[in-house]
């Protein structure tokens, strides 16, 4: 993956961490599609039942086959933009920023970044029985302005994201300090 | 008397293909835009193709025999009189 094309990176900055959704969010997806496969089997037999002659209908037949036929394509396609929408939420971690690149559907995405040094708590929540069992979760980055929070939704091991993000918050903030210094001494 | 034949429904499906690739490109334009050439979008990209050319097959199988001439719907001065 071309993370560095994606965040544009700036000359000299580490990439530390890419981060995705954990895998099994993505799991009951999967199984509404299975469920969304097994339906026109089911309605297939209920119409057999029903009438047993309704397949024979020299105009009905195609129909029938035709409508299944788009049924089949458009549940493949439901699948295939639930996927990329599942794919490409991803939040990087650099050694001077995070970013936060979201896919919303189709025809949306959203891309918001903040520095490292401007972070003033982070949280990070398992809540229910899945995330306890997989160990993934929610980790809440804020920072002074109330509107520019970034959260990593469903992550694998919020808690050892919150203690790096913690961590590389306070270099970044220690980096700043002695670069401001050092402009002042030269100014 | 108008007669709708068959093959108006292969022009109803024809314009669903249409839509149909236009948003499948559109998923793989969003893979190839993010630069994310990695296994499981590459994966997941050929098990869907792979599924939607056996859907394709499948209905070019059971729909190989029709006579696509036939009439599908036919309106006489009759067609409403429902007694």
């Amino acid at each position: 993956m071309h993370i560095a094309f994606l965040i544009k990176k700036k000359p000299n900055e580490k990439i530390l961490f890419v981060l995705k959704r954990h895998v099994i969010t993505f799991l009951p997806g999967l199984f509404f599609f299975v469920l969304l496969l097994l339906i026109p089997v089911a309605v297939y037999f209920l119409l057999l039942n029903v009438s047993p002659n309704i397949f024979n209908g020299d105009s009905i037949y195609p129909g029938l086959v035709l409508l299944g036929s788009i049924y089949y394509l458009g549940v493949s396609l439901f699948l295939f933009s639930n996927f990329i929408d599942f794919y490409l939420d991803i939040w990087i971690i650099t050694d001077d920023r995070i970013v936060d690149i979201e896919q919303h559907g189709l025809f949306s995405r959203s891309t918001s970044e903040i520095e490292l040094h401007r972070i003033q708590d982070v949280t990070d929540s398992v809540k229910g029985l899945f995330q306890t069992i997989f160990k993934y979760g929610n980790v809440i980055v804020k920072t002074a302005s109330d509107t520019n929070d970034i959260v990593f939704r469903n992550v694998p091991f919020p808690g050892k994201i919150r203690g790096e993000l913690i961590k590389l918050a306070r270099q970044d903030r220690r980096t700043h300090l002695v670069s401001g210094n050092n402009k002042k001494e030269e100014a | 008397m108008i007669t709708i034949p068959l093959y108006a429904l292969l022009f109803v499906y024809l314009a669903f293909l249409v839509g149909f690739v236009v948003l499948f490109l559109l998923n793989i334009y969003h893979i190839v835009s993010t630069g994310t050439f990695s296994f499981w979008p590459l994966a997941f990209t050929f098990i869907t193709f792979v599924f939607i050319s056996l859907v394709l097959y499948l209905t070019w199988f059971l729909l190989q025999d029709i006579n696509w001439q036939a009439p599908f719907l036919q309106f006489g001065s009759n067609f409403f009189n429902f007694e």
